[in-house]
């Protein structure tokens, strides 16, 4: 099968793909197994506890009485801990092992200094679970979106930067020297997170004034969705698009333009429009929603151009479908961003749930798909042999897909029809919550769904990683057990 | 690109250019940031909440009442929140000045909060016995007042406690399959007191440089005598 | 491994193709260019107007530090009447509503009142200090409830600050003449004596003006 141009039954047939894989790669593949499988479980088991902490929420938003008396459940507390879990716990894990994964295939090296990444998911993930129980039991912070307290953002950020330093040293020692564009955003993603992680960290160290934390929280938020989450979405696309419909990425110039204006552009905004706040602030933030169109326009030329004529259609694997709906998810989110700071619109979006529906597009929409694409792409490359039952993790995609559609629809829905209600000049709260009630009723239907879906995905990749066990140990194991004489062990000779 | 470094250094770049942007310039901007200070009374805002109502802060904070509750009134522009009645002018970040934890909130599902202590106390200096008990039962059982609210009840903020020689005056009445054995009371925690406290001072209703409460159209001149074009006696203008 | 081995030396298997990316350039990237340089022309003129030269002490709407400056209030007259808005939001708005169009049945309006736009303010200077309960008609309607007195909550000045606001305020179509701390203190004086609330009777007894 040397022949370049692929034929139309084998091409459609390479989500199963590693058991062909040459023995070059399968070597890159073994190197990261060990640290990319238990980052992605671990990413995938937090993933779970937080949609159950969101479902937990949305459904005492629609029904207060509901598990009323437990301080530990109040619904001020569970959505701490719901962000929190959802962008420390599965998102930054996660894109770290799809960093470590994807380098390794774009620089043809096998991985360096694992160890490290051992000690980033360890100190990580006990530190955050600290944190987790301190906001649980009333020690959050208070700012949205950086809520952790300081005595789990320390040790976090000292294993981040851990682990980036492995990441980092495996770019420098990468064989291929050309870097292909998923390696310019997971290096952006890398560091900048590193960057506004420790500086926000240190930041909320050094000053007692409530109103500097403040604005570091703004900030920091801005940074972690789109300089960190958005970017790993991005270097997804850009492995994944190109590599599932084998047409080259389409082209250079213009991966340029929106990685450079991503990077000049997206970290001032996130003000939000009525914040208490200098009218320069503000303005910053909206100036920044409108430009951010440009390198989104970029990355649809590209999905677009990228996507092949037919030959090798993207949407025959799971992958390329969830690709497909992450993308369109960022699309949208970055739209809806931007017409919430159209000041004529901002009437009607401020201040409701609006905001949170746009989190939930990018967070979940098109980093969760898309980190979701790349699991599906590579657990079975990682494993060996394919995925168990193709079909749960086609079901899997596609539960997914509409749960967050779902979510998505809610939370933007309730925040523009409280939005409506509020506009006019006397808006009773009580009709809010009649107005906004059958949305957040969507919302505990679409996050259990999602909840559902993340199950299963966790599921079959433990699955996948009991059968990899099974395959490469178990038969040394069973050799270990056997004891000396039998006609199964060593015979003497 | 085979230039890591140069990826680097361009990254570097971009963020220490939003960072002095967004949180430098702020830091300095702010550095000196002195209450306003009235002409006519000479009285300061922001004043320092008292320590009963700051440990409410952190109380508030802890409760994550601000994922529901927002402290900030907004401008004409882009909200109707002053016709509203929510408060006399914006909210600027003057008005956190003392605060060791900002949280103007970012969604409402529940009212306002940002003259919460304004509407509450229509006027009275003093946090009377009855005013911090209206607050407090709200606090134990939203429901009784607002059927419709979304609001969680807070149960964990009173306790039951035997009754001293003389029934506490913030005692409230048990609700929700609590039984008061004889000789017991309901009573607050000292968390939902200073909670009580924190609510009931949140005032901004002051005019300030940043957000001045603009004068009305001007009146005629302040006399009591009839006015030149004055109007006849006991004129019933049209509703 | 299952499968004929492929000696391409850089690991590229039968299944596993990594991808490729195409140099050069697309009509697209001009346009896209264009755009760009469009708005930045755009967002440039925006925080022109807008951004108020960054300046940490204006805040929308307002545009430029001298607006924001010209806003204070420059005269007694002006400070006055600032004081007597802040004053109504705190203890009459409750009731009387921030329009001031009362509650149809239950609280009596201020906008547009004929007891408010009597040419003298003593019968609505005895109401602030002690209160007003029982039937009272006010534009025809009839009204029936409680209001509290404030002569232990404000001052003198106060009471003539809120009365001069009340009185004044065109956007309510009020256009009376104001009111005076010292009337009020000579008000005061002459009803010291007084707990109780008044009566709408009473009170129409009593002289509107000197």
């Amino acid at each position: 099968m040397t022949d370049s141009s692929p034929e139309r039954g084998e091409c459609c047939d390479r989500s199963q793909g590693s058991s062909e894989l040459s023995p070059t790669t399968e070597t890159l593949d073994l190197s990261c197994r060990w640290t990319v499988l238990p980052l992605v479980v671990s990413a995938l088991l937090w993933l779970v506890f937080g949609s159950l902490t969101l479902a937990l929420g949305q459904i005492k938003l629609v029904a207060p009485g509901f598990m009323a008396g437990y301080e530990l459940l109040s619904y001020g507390r569970l959505e701490g801990v719901t962000s929190s879990v959802l962008v420390f716990g599965f998102g930054i894990p996660a894109l770290v092992a799809s960093a470590v994964w994807l380098q390794c295939r774009l620089g043809q090296r096998a991985l360096e200094s694992a160890l490290g990444l051992h000690i980033f998911g360890i100190v990580w993930n006990l530190a955050l679970l600290a944190g987790v129980v301190g906001i649980i039991t009333g020690d959050g912070t208070g700012l949205v979106g950086f809520e952790l307290p300081r005595y789990a953002t320390a040790p976090m950020a000292c294993a981040y930067v851990v682990g980036a330093a492995v990441i980092l040293l495996n770019v420098r020692l990468r064989l291929v020297r050309e870097m292909y564009p998923t390696q310019w955003f997971l290096l952006l993603s890398v560091l900048w997170f590193g960057w506004s992680f420790t500086g926000a960290v240190f930041a909320q160290s050094l000053t007692t004034s409530g109103l500097l934390q403040y604005i570091v929280g703004l900030w920091f938020r801005q940074q972690y969705l789109w300089l960190t989450l958005v970017p790993g979405y991005l270097a997804v696309t850009m492995y994944l698009v190109p590599k599932l419909s084998r047409v080259p990425l389409q082209n250079r110039s213009m991966a340029l333009i929106v990685f450079w204006t991503l990077v000049f552009l997206a970290p001032f905004g996130g003000i939000p429009g009525a914040a208490p706040l200098p009218a320069w602030l503000v303005g910053l933030g909206v100036v920044t929603h409108v430009l951010l169109l440009i390198p989104v326009l970029g990355l649809f030329f590209i999905f677009r151009n990228s996507r092949g004529s037919g030959d090798c259609p993207m949407r025959n694997t799971s992958e390329g479908r969830l690709i497909s709906v992450a993308s369109f998810f960022f699309v949208s989110a970055a739209v809806l961003s931007w017409l919430g700071n159209v000041t004529a619109l901002t009437k009607m979006v401020d201040s409701t749930s609006f905001s949170k529906g746009v989190t939930a597009l990018l967070l979940l929409g098109a980093f969760g798909l898309g980190v979701g694409a790349l699991i599906h792409h590579m657990i079975p490359r990682l494993t060996g042999g394919g995925w168990a039952n193709a079909d749960v993790i086609r079901v899997q995609g596609l539960v997914s897909s509409v749960a967050v559609l779902g979510l998505a629809v809610a939370f933007v829905g309730a925040g523009i029809s409280q939005g409506l209600k509020t506009s006019g000049s006397s808006g009773a709260v009580f009709d809010l919550v009649r107005v906004s009630r059958p949305f957040f009723a969507l919302a505990v239907l679409s996050s259990l769904a999602y909840l559902g879906a993340q199950l299963l995905l966790l599921g079959a990749v433990v699955f996948q990683l009991f059968r990899s066990v099974n395959a490469c140990c178990m038969p040394m194991i069973s050799l270990w057990l056997t004891p000396i004489g039998s006609k199964k062990g060593v015979v003497r000779s | 690109m085979k230039h890591g470094p140069f990826i680097v250094v361009g990254l570097l770049l971009a963020a220490a250019s939003s960072w002095s942007a967004i949180v430098l310039g702020p830091v300095i901007q702010w550095n000196d940031l002195q209450p306003f200070k009235d002409d006519t009374t000479g009285a300061l805002y922001p004043a320092r909440r008292p320590g009963l109502a700051e440990q409410g802060l952190e109380v508030f904070r802890a409760q994550g009442c601000f994922h529901c509750h927002s402290q900030n009134v907004r401008s004409a522009g882009v909200s109707s929140d002053m016709k509203q009645g929510l408060g006399a002018r914006r909210t600027v970040a003057l008005d956190f000045l003392y605060d060791s934890v900002v949280m103007p909130g970012e969604v409402r599902l529940g009212p306002d909060l940002a003259n919460f202590g304004a509407r509450a106390r229509k006027g009275q200096g003093v946090d009377t016995n009855a005013l911090v008990s209206s607050v407090l039962a709200r606090l134990y059982n939203p429901q009784s007042k607002s059927p419709d609210s979304m609001m969680p009840r807070y149960p964990w903020l009173f306790e039951v406690r035997p009754k001293g020689q003389v029934a506490d005056p913030l005692a409230l009445k048990a609700e929700h399959g609590v039984t008061l054995g004889a000789g017991e009371e309901l009573v607050p925690k000292p968390e939902a007191v200073a909670l009580a406290h924190y609510l009931l001072s949140l005032d901004s209703n002051v005019s300030i440089f940043e957000a001045p409460i603009p004068a009305p159209p001007k009146a005629k001149a302040n006399t009591n005598e009839m006015a030149a074009a004055g109007g006849a006696t006991n004129v019933t203008t049209k509703p | 491994m299952k499968g004929p081995s492929t000696n391409q030396p850089t690991g590229q298997g039968n299944g596993d193709v990594e991808p490729r990316l195409e140099a050069g350039s697309s009509p697209h990237v001009f346009w896209l260019m264009s755009l760009f340089g469009i708005l930045v022309v755009w967002g440039d003129s925006y925080l022109i107007n807008r951004a108020a030269d960054f300046h940490p002490q204006v805040y929308t709407p307002y545009t430029s530090y001298a607006e924001v400056d010209n806003l204070r209030p420059k005269s007694a007259d002006d400070m006055l009447a600032v004081k007597g808005r802040m004053l109504y939001g705190t203890f009459c708005q409750p009731c009387h509503q921030p329009n001031a169009a009362g509650v149809p049945g239950q609280f009596p309006p201020l906008a547009g009142s004929d007891w408010v736009s009597t040419p003298g303010a003593n019968r609505l200077i005895r109401i602030v200090l002690n209160g007003l309960a029982g039937p009272v008609t006010v534009n025809g309607l009839p009204y029936n409830n409680a209001m509290p007195g404030f002569k232990d909550s404000v001052s003198d000045e106060d009471v003539a600050a809120v009365l001069s606001f009340v009185r004044g305020n065109k956007e309510w179509g009020n256009s009376l003449p104001g009111v005076k701390p010292e009337e009020v203190k000579a008000i005061r004086a002459m009803v010291a004596d007084r707990a109780d609330q008044w009566t709408s009777d009473e009170l129409l007894k009593v002289p509107d003006s000197n």
